[in-house]
């Protein structure tokens, strides 16, 4: 049949847009009526179409299996509890922990946000304070690097799940939150732009922050 | 938003304060939100994570909470958010290595609790696994938007307008991704299939020889 499909065939793509809402019960009444229309056009094509149809969600909700036994659904939920009873202790201890799972890879991205927003509001009056910045020599570390664009995110139009991660910050960083003592509902800072964490780059500020957490460790 | 939806009610629950609320509600979500994140990252491990970061996010958000539309429909937007995320920072960390969605959903060797079968029969719990394993990398081909579209109206079960919500985009434009993706799937399984017959054609006529 997909032999002699051809896939730029309006009239084909129209049954087909049609065969699979009705498929999911999706089609108005002026939608059947032309369905019926093209049916009888192609009665065995489209009975065969829609054979394919139904086979490919068949094959599918098969796919979907046995997702969660109670063993596994109970060491997750488990889990859970273990990050949110962790990030409780973490806030009553007015951040004055240094608990890595407070900051690990899922719970504590409110931290990581916070602590990049302190350190981009630093840079920012930093780059204020002393406008006679040299400006960056392409080639060399401090020249702000093409990845750092990404229309991608733009296209996603993201509302949720944003993770500052993508930047690189130290324990010093984490350190000097922790020392401020805010907490991580404190961690929405609307004023840093994406242009910040530019300026953050060009002056380095992130790698002075790390090296000054290693001479204090060392 | 009917107050007689149970993850409403479990959702105002928690958000007065009802701990075991959320219990309630990842008893409930957590299944399906993970087979639905394997799909979009193609990795259990990682997919699991994301299971645990929907549901923090949901603990966080709990105050704001208010029921609009179903409770299932926002924890999918805030998952698919979340995998959306995870796989532009995947992409961003190895700008160097194409990536072949495809490929990564050939490995048989990744464990999937999805290709679990209940099956009897050893030699059909076989086809079964490789006849989803076809499937399953033909589904890990098709765009994101695509996939997420066919995955929440047929195995989920979502009408299109709330697909439409999750993916944030209008209930036409739903119609047509599911419609684009089904079609797909059909071509390119028939395709294998053809393909399959030919093979077999071939090794008898080896065999005759």
């Amino acid at each position: 049949m997909t032999d002699t499909r051809d896939p730029e065939d309006p009239k084909l793509e129209r049954l087909d847009l049609l065969l699979s809402a009705s498929l999911d019960d999706e089609v108005g009444a002026d939608e059947r009526a032309e369905l019926a229309n093209l049916r009888a056009g192609a009665e065995g094509e489209t009975a065969e179409r829609e054979r394919a149809f139904r086979e490919v969600d068949e094959e599918l909700r098969a796919l979907a299996g046995e997702p969660l036994d109670d063993a596994q659904l109970s060491n997750s939920l488990a889990d859970l509890d273990a990050h949110l009873e962790a990030r409780r202790e973490g806030r009553e201890a007015s951040g004055a922990s240094s608990d890595p799972s407070g900051f690990g890879a899922g719970p504590g991205l409110g931290a990581r946000r916070l602590a990049i927003g302190l350190a981009a509001a630093a840079a920012v009056v930093f780059y204020l304070i002393v406008p006679s910045v040299e400006p960056p020599v392409e080639g060399t570390d401090s020249f702000p690097d093409a990845r750092a664009v990404d229309p991608g995110v733009d296209a996603f139009a993201i509302d949720e799940g944003d993770d500052p991660s993508d930047f690189e910050e130290g324990d010093a960083v984490e350190d000097l939150v922790l020392a401020i003592g805010y907490g991580e509902e404190n961690a929405e800072i609307g004023v840093i732009m994406g242009d910040d964490f530019e300026v953050i780059e060009q002056l380095e500020l992130l790698d002075y922050l790390i090296a000054l957490d290693g001479e204090g460790r060392g | 938003m009917q107050i007689s939806d149970p993850d409403v009610r479990l959702m105002l629950a928690f958000r007065k304060g009802d701990d075991s609320a959320l219990s309630d509600l990842y008893r409930r979500w957590a299944g399906p939100l993970l087979r639905y994140l394997e799909r979009m990252v193609h990795d259990h491990a990682t997919a699991e994570e994301l299971l645990q970061e929907a549901f923090i996010r949901v603990h966080d958000a709990r105050s704001r909470y208010s029921p609009k539309a179903r409770f299932s429909t926002w924890l999918f937007r805030i998952a698919r958010n979340l995998a959306l995320n995870e796989l532009d920072r995947a992409h961003r960390r190895m700008p160097h290595i194409t990536t072949d969605a495809a490929e990564a959903s050939d490995d048989t060797r990744r464990p999937s609790l999805t290709l679990v079968s209940k099956s009897p029969s050893a030699l059909s719990q076989v086809e079964t696994r490789r006849t989803s394993s076809r499937l399953e990398a033909e589904l890990a081909r098709l765009p994101e938007r695509q996939r997420s579209a066919l995955w929440l109206a047929v195995v989920e079960g979502y009408a299109y307008d709330e697909v439409a919500e999750i993916l944030d985009t209008s209930n036409a434009s739903v119609k047509s991704l599911v419609h684009r993706a089904r079609s797909a799937l059909a071509d390119r399984m028939s395709d294998r299939k053809a393909e399959s017959a030919r093979d077999a054609n071939d090794e008898t006529s080896e065999m005759r020889r």
